[in-house]
Order: C-alpha cells, then sequence, then structure tokens
C-alpha cells in the first residue's frame, strides 16, 4: 500500500520558504484519503503558528520541521531537509484506523515540474537506457508512476504502447467490447472480437512479458465505482470520446490533485477540405493553474448533449434535436496526437520545454505542433477556486453528472392561461422587463418601438376628449349660472383638468402594477 | 465543483430569487435535475400571457448550464397566430438552450455569476424570437 503526502506546488514552496526562516512551528492542514491500494495526505493549506491547529472532520494535521520529531496520535511529522539538489524526508502518522505509526513513502509535489521524494527504496519499472540519459531523474520518477488510460479507443491504444515498461502500473478504463471496426486500430486478431477492449490491453501486456502492471477496469468512467479505484493513481490519460467523463475525470483530478492529461481529436470528412485537428490538453491541479471549467476546455453543446435526461430527449426528438455527431477517425492522425501527449507527459517531468496547457495538432499543416498562450485560472472559479474542490479529497463526495439518476416523473404543470388582450400584454410586458433589469441580460424587443408610438397616440386621443368633454360642460355651467368668463380661460382650465387628471391615473395604475 | 452543501445552498437562493422575480410557484424534486415555473410570463405573440416552463439541469450544474426548457402548450395556443401543437411532444414544446452567443460563466459569487435568473431572461428571449413555422 502506498502511503503519500501530496502537495500542490505553490504550497510546497511556501513551505520550504518558512522553513526557511525558520521562525514558528509549521503546520499542515490535510485531507485524509484512504483507498485499497493507497492512503494519501492532500495538503490544503500551511498554518504557521505556535499552537497546534484542532483537525476538521475528515482532515490529519502534520508538524513540518528541519528536525526529527515523534509522531503523535493526534498528528503526524514531517522531516524535510535539503540536501543539496535533492530532498531527506521522513513523515510518520497515526493510523487512524488501527492506532499504529506508519511511515509515509513519498512526498508528491505536483505542478511544472512533478517532484517524487522517497524515503528509501522504491519499487519501479528501470527506464530505457536511452531515454535515462536524456530524462535523467525524471525517467526513475516516471518508471514509480501510477497511471490511468480512460478510453481503450484509437488514442488510448497509442498511448498505452507508449507507456507499457516506462511506467509501474496502468489501470485501463473502458466499458465497451472489441467489434470489427476496432481490430485495426487496437492492432487485434480476430480472436478478440466481442471480449472487453479492457482485457484485450492486459492480454497484449501479458503476452509482451511486460514489466508494467495492467489493471483492467470495467466500466463507464463516470460510475461512481469506477472513480473510486482511481483516486490513487498518480497522472490520469483522458482518450475517450464522450465529454461528460472527460469532465467527471478533470474534476476527480482537482479533488485528489492528479494532474490530467486530455486528449482529443477530430476528423470529419467535407467536399471541400477534411479537417484533421486534434489537441492535448494539460490540466494541473492547483490554484495557478486553472481546470477544465475556468479554462473552458471542454465542447459544451456535447457535454449538454450528454447530460440529457431520457424524457428531455424525446422532447428534443420531438423537435428534430439532440442527434449524436458520427466520429470519424485516421489511424495515423491519432497515433500522432497520442505521442504528443505523452511527450507534454515526459514533459511534466523532465522539464526540457516550457509547460503549455494547449497543445494543438493540425494534421494537414506543414508545422502541425502549435502552442497555445497558457490561460490564466478565475479565482472565482466553481471548481478550483476558494469554495471549489480543489483538495477537498475524501471530505467530498465523487463528482456524480448523473446526480440523483436520470428518470424521474415530471408532476401536472399549468397550461397556458390568461388570454392576451391589448391591454393585458401592455401590464404583461412592463412586469417582465422589471425582472429583466434585475439581471446581466436585458431584453428589448424591435416590436418595442412601435407599441411605445400606438400606447402614446392613444393617450393623447384619450386626453383631447377629456379636454373637450371639460371644455362642454364648463360651457354648460358659464351658460346656467351666467359667469363672466373668456372662451380663452375656459380652454386653458379644461387642459390644464385633462392633463392632471392622465397624471392622477397613471399613478394609480403603476402603483397597482407594482403591487 | 463547489462542494455539495454549497451547491445545493447556492441552488435554493436561485431558486428564491427566480420565486421572487416571476411571482411564481416553483417545483423542484429532490435531485434537482429540473425546475418547474408554474407562472412563467410569455412575451408578446403568444395568445396567453402566461404558461409553465420546464428548465432542465444537468448533473453538474452550475458547472453546466441547464440544457433547455419546454413550455407547457394547450391546443389553442399559439405565437404570431400559428398553433404551436403539431410542435410538441405531449404537453410540452422542447427548446434547447445554446451558449455559443452568451457563454455560460459560472462562478462562486452569484451576483457576477450566471445563475436561473438570467436563464430565465435567455428563456425570455428565446420564446421573444421563436417564430413557428
Amino acid at each position: 500500500m502506498n502511503k503519500d503526502i501530496v502537495f500542490p506546488r505553490s504550497t510546497f514552496e511556501r513551505c520550504i520558504e518558512s522553513l526557511n526562516q525558520d521562525s514558528s512551528r509549521i503546520f499542515l492542514d490535510t485531507t485524509l484519503n484512504v483507498g485499497q491500494t493507497h492512503t494519501k495526505f492532500l495538503v490544503n493549506d500551511i498554518i504557521i503558528s505556535s499552537r497546534p491547529p484542532e483537525a476538521r472532520n475528515g482532515h490529519y494535521i502534520f508538524e513540518m520541521s528541519q528536525r526529527r520529531m515523534r509522531a503523535s496520535k493526534k498528528r503526524g511529522t514531517l522531516y524535510l531537509q535539503r540536501d543539496g539538489d535533492s530532498y531527506l524526508f521522513d513523515g510518520r502518522f497515526t493510523d487512524p484506523k488501527s492506532g499504529k505509526v506508519e511511515v509515509l513513502d513519498c512526498i508528491k509535489v505536483i505542478g511544472f515540474p512533478m517532484m517524487f521524494i522517497n524515503s528509501g527504496e522504491i519499487d519501479l519499472v528501470q527506464p530505457i537506457q536511452r531515454e535515462r540519459e536524456v530524462l535523467g531523474n525524471a525517467a526513475t520518477m516516471i518508471g514509480m508512476l501510477s497511471c490511468a488510460i480512460i478510453g481503450c479507443g484509437k488514442t488510448g491504444f497509442p498511448i498505452f504502447k507508449q507507456l507499457l515498461d516506462k511506467v509501474k502500473e496502468i489501470a485501463v478504463v473502458d466499458y465497451q467490447r472489441i467489434e470489427k471496426e476496432n481490430l485495426a486500430f487496437l492492432e487485434a486478431d480476430e480472436s478478440f472480437l466481442g471480449k472487453l477492449k479492457v482485457e484485450y490491453f492486459q492480454a497484449r501486456a501479458e503476452n509482451l512479458k511486460s514489466k508494467t502492471r495492467v489493471v483492467p477496469i470495467f466500466g463507464n468512467a463516470t460510475n461512481p465505482e469506477v472513480l473510486e479505484q482511481l483516486k490513487g493513481v498518480d497522472v490520469i490519460f483522458l482518450a475517450c470520446d464522450r465529454t461528460l467523463p472527460r469532465i467527471t475525470i478533470a474534476l476527480l483530478g482537482q479533488q485528489y490533485f492528479i494532474p490530467v492529461i486530455d486528449v482529443g481529436v477530430a476528423v470529419s470528412p467535407s467536399e471541400r477540405r477534411i479537417v484533421m485537428i486534434g489537441q492535448v490538453q494539460v490540466f494541473l491541479p492547483g490554484p495557478r493553474h486553472g481546470c477544465i471549467s475556468c479554462l473552458h476546455g471542454f465542447n459544451m453543446a456535447q457535454a449538454l448533449r450528454e447530460s440529457m435526461s431520457p424524457f428531455e430527449m424525446q422532447l428534443a426528438k420531438a423537435r428534430g434535436l439532440g442527434q449524436e455527431e458520427s466520429s470519424h477517425a485516421i489511424k495515423a492522425f491519432s497515433s500522432m496526437v497520442a505521442n504528443q501527449a505523452v511527450l507534454e507527459f515526459n514533459n511534466l517531468f523532465s522539464r526540457f520545454k516550457e509547460f503549455h496547457q494547449f497543445v494543438r495538432v493540425d494534421g494537414l499543416s506543414e508545422n502541425p505542433v502549435s502552442y497555445l498562450p497558457n490561460r490564466r485560472a478565475d479565482p472565482e472559479c466553481i471548481v478550483c477556486g476558494r469554495q471549489g474542490i480543489l483538495g477537498a479529497g475524501d471530505t467530498q463526495s465523487l463528482p456524480d453528472p448523473y446526480r440523483g439518476g436520470m428518470s424521474f416523473t415530471i408532476p401536472e404543470a399549468n397550461g397556458p392561461s390568461v388570454r392576451r388582450t391589448r391591454a393585458r400584454s401592455q401590464t404583461q410586458r412592463t412586469s417582465t422587463m422589471r425582472m429583466a433589469s434585475t439581471t446581466h441580460h436585458s431584453s428589448e424587443g424591435s416590436d418595442s418601438f412601435v407599441s411605445t408610438i400606438f400606447y402614446a397616440f392613444i393617450a393623447l386621443l384619450s386626453m383631447a376628449s377629456l379636454a373637450t368633454s371639460i371644455f362642454g360642460y364648463s360651457a354648460l355651467i358659464r351658460w346656467l349660472l351666467d359667469l363672466k368668463i373668456s372662451n380663452f380661460s375656459l380652454l386653458l382650465f379644461s387642459i390644464t383638468a385633462s392633463i392632471v387628471s392622465v397624471i392622477i391615473w397613471l399613478s394609480i395604475f403603476s402603483r397597482r402594477d407594482e403591487k | 465543483m463547489m462542494k455539495k452543501k454549497e451547491i445545493a445552498e447556492r441552488i435554493m437562493i436561485e431558486l428564491s430569487a427566480v420565486m421572487e422575480a416571476l411571482q411564481s410557484p416553483i417545483h423542484y424534486p429532490q435531485n434537482l435535475r429540473y425546475v418547474l415555473i408554474h407562472k412563467y410570463p410569455l412575451p408578446a405573440g403568444f395568445n396567453y400571457v402566461y404558461t409553465s416552463v420546464l428548465i432542465f439541469l444537468p448533473g453538474l450544474y452550475p458547472l453546466l448550464p441547464p440544457t433547455g426548457f419546454a413550455i407547457a402548450i394547450s391546443d389553442d395556443l399559439t405565437k404570431n397566430g400559428v398553433p404551436l401543437r403539431s410542435l410538441a411532444k405531449g404537453e410540452w414544446l422542447y427548446f434547447p438552450l445554446g451558449y455559443e452567443q452568451q457563454p455560460w460563466r459560472a462562478t462562486y459569487n452569484l451576483m457576477n455569476s450566471d445563475n436561473l435568473l438570467t436563464v430565465c431572461n435567455r428563456i425570455y428571449e428565446i420564446l421573444q424570437r421563436f417564430e413557428p413555422r
């Protein structure tokens, strides 16, 4: 069982600074995550204080020092000392279940570059000599990794081939069986027809007598049981066609501090020009790098289509919507993009070039690989921001794109009510506009100008008829009482009275409308 | 994604804002996969003033925006004089929500974030532009 403590790079750098200052006691607030194959502490925060903080529910406190200490029942200890270019460390914690003092195997620093600090002997796959000469220590780090590949298809298979005999363990996840059209992409013979793709991957590794252990996981990557088995891996490659599993796994990466490398290929035949575009996205957990949400790293339309419930899909189909787009592929191009993803993976550990979150591969260009500028993380992001799930580990439930299931019963709804008349439609428009003004997007229809002119005309007409009738009645009173008032004065009085009446009438109606 | 408790609290705030703005009763299931607004004001062009609107929420709301909405129809509901019955499935007429023109931006500060109230406005705009054929 692996017992690791995982730091985001920025937190680790702050720890080193604080250790060098040696002013006060340094405590690490971590979330404790226990799985079948791992115990993982995810460092959420550093607390510099003279007194140890209280651990919250699901959290565990470590005290960090440059001197060796004894682990107490309440909190663990982490001794870290710089030794030239490397570090010496000794970490101990009390297992909350057994009450025994355990030793940490590894400090994992997630970021660019990735850094693994081991406490002693480690079990790893020996790197290929020629690669070790180039990658240096990074090749050793890669040799001790446990990776996962989501999707055993046209991009998953070339990634698998590249990682075989380089990493210690590969978990392969897929829910499909091999069909005839998969044989060429998977380089499989017909005896594998109908077999699970994940089993074929395992069989292939066994046939090659690979040193890498292959763990087949049959199921959908959105399934909680599958996600549970991925919590302990070090790096995840996303090579599936669907968007919802991509988002789910990217969220899992943020929650458990797992770097996620997302590989996407789009090939579409066209009469004018074939489109052949690939993209590699590297999502590093941590406040600096952003996440799939704030970096807009997914296809929104496809994610929405996959999120539809069966009931909604029925309604959409009735209107000719919600059709799935067919996916095309060219084997050589898929392999090209997959290989680029493995290069980015190597770079995470060896730092042979700058870090790029987004790599675009254009299969038809003279310079097929281009690096897009890194985007800034959104500090208000609901995933990686302050209130997000970054490093929350087991204190939060696993991401669930099908929250509470997909089927539900819709209660009886009121159908349309209140038939529209001209006067009613005027009232309704006013109230809806008020709602719009409280939010970002106001709505102003093109017919609003015409209707304003219409209502202004009606108001003027009413005012004129009111003034005429007041004038008539006033003239009658003048004749009956034999008063000496000029016609001009009567006219002035009628107009003023009608204007005042209209103002009073309007104010009464607008108050009624507000209520 | 925000923490589970914070998401539930946020959705409750959004629902009360919608109820207050529309002055309408609202119904939603425990898993919050839809919101049913019983009295939604229809824009000019419809021959009725109100109808019920069903907003479909994805499991990853608010990271993902509502997928679409449907309005409750009757045999005599029309838009610009055109009956809508033939376009509907049962009692509901469906509309997708697109985010190409106005991208969805969800942040934990509700004041700067898209939310159910901004969705209600998008719905109003869609219904205003809708021309049945």
